[in-house]
């Protein structure tokens, strides 16, 4: 796939990244603590979604539309679940 | 301890494809965590895992995204009306059924004899990976470029759908049906459909953690340990899921699956 071993760079960097962070979260007394591990977790949903977002767009731009279409769909699924559950 | 927890669940549950917290939860809650504290840790690990495999699973290309996103499509519309329906169903009822499930599913991986797809000698190391229409690709098997296509779609979705219904009333990520269905049903290579699973549970993970971060369900202070803990086990995982031939991950993967229904059961007695 285009991309892809761009993707695989991005997605090593942000694992170490997350790993530091934890490590970090690990050593940071109180609240500071607390506070990068919110980052790191943040990492963790945020990654995956942004993957999926970025296939959504190279598959457009393939002209794969109906995959793209999938991959939107399933974005705004997850992030509807989200939505409802602090609303309701 | 819950960082060396999270390293065995995460790297037997990249290496085998089933996710890892349907294996992680049962034991915490044996060694003292309530299911409500266990639940979140179990996706932390499995969005970790994921994580830290994803980059050596898309760069070896193994791991299939069209396939993936088309796969969790339906689970997650299951996974819907599944949450939907949580309160109306006996829990114990579910469990008993999921570990009869994946008893069944292990069965069905452990019995097959051989591989099913065979290499193919007029193709070369450029070919692997998704093709560029449909949900078909190549992998490098080390015995050579091996081409796939998955079948039986319809099927397939259709029971991605009944996994997601699954996962959504009990709160689980399902991964552990996900890879035998990908194998056994639509035919996919046992080692892309592991490492698929293992890409797109990251995702699963990603959107219940989203609710249990919204509802505050979250331990900020044991989250670094699980997290760093299946980060480095997610990269182990990944590297045995690439090494490994196709009939050992499969053999790995009904021995997890039994290991998952035994899991389920002792879950359901403790509780």
């Amino acid at each position: 796939m285009s991309g892809g071993g761009r993707l695989a760079r991005g997605l090593r960097a942000t694992a170490w990244g997350a790993f530091a962070g934890a490590l970090a979260a690990l050593a940071a007394p109180g609240a500071a603590g607390r506070w990068l591990a919110g980052v790191v977790l943040g990492v963790l949903v945020g990654a995956p979604l942004l993957v999926l977002g970025l296939g959504a767009g190279a598959w457009a731009r393939e002209g794969r539309t109906g995959l793209a279409g999938i991959a939107v769909a399933l974005l705004v699924v997850i992030g509807l679940g989200g939505v409802l559950v602090a609303v309701l | 301890m819950v960082a060396a927890l999270g390293f065995a669940a995460a790297a037997a549950g990249v290496a085998g494809g089933i996710g890892g917290s349907v294996l992680l939860v049962p034991v915490l809650v044996l060694v003292g965590y309530s299911p409500t504290a266990a639940a979140p840790l179990g996706l932390m690990a499995v969005g970790a895992g994921s994580l830290a495999a994803s980059p050596t699973l898309l760069g070896s290309g193994l791991a299939h995204r069209p396939l993936g996103v088309v796969v969790e499509s339906s689970a997650a519309v299951g996974a819907a009306v599944g949450a939907a329906l949580a309160t109306r169903v006996p829990e114990g009822l579910l469990i008993v059924a999921l570990a009869m499930v994946a008893l069944i599913a292990a069965v069905a991986s452990g019995a097959r004899r051989g591989t099913r797809n065979k290499p193919d000698p007029g193709l070369g190391p450029e070919h692997v990976g998704e093709a560029p229409r449909g949900l078909a690709g190549a992998y490098d098997s080390g015995q050579g470029v091996v081409p796939y296509r998955a079948r039986h779609a319809a099927a397939g979705l259709g029971l991605m759908g009944v996994v997601g219904v699954l996962a959504g009333l009990t709160g689980t990520s399902g991964g552990y049906l996900k890879t035998p269905i990908m194998s056994e049903v639509m035919r996919v290579p046992v080692k892309v459909a592991a490492a698929t699973t293992s890409l797109i549970v990251g995702l699963t993970a990603a959107s219940a953690l989203l609710v249990f971060l919204v509802q505050g369900r979250v331990d900020f202070d044991l989250a670094p340990a699980v997290v760093a803990g299946s980060l480095a086990g997610g990269v182990v995982g990944a590297r045995a899921q690439r090494r490994l031939p196709p009939v050992p991950i499969r053999r790995l993967l009904s021995v997890l699956l039994v290991a998952v229904s035994v899991a389920l059961l002792v879950r359901e007695v403790v509780q």
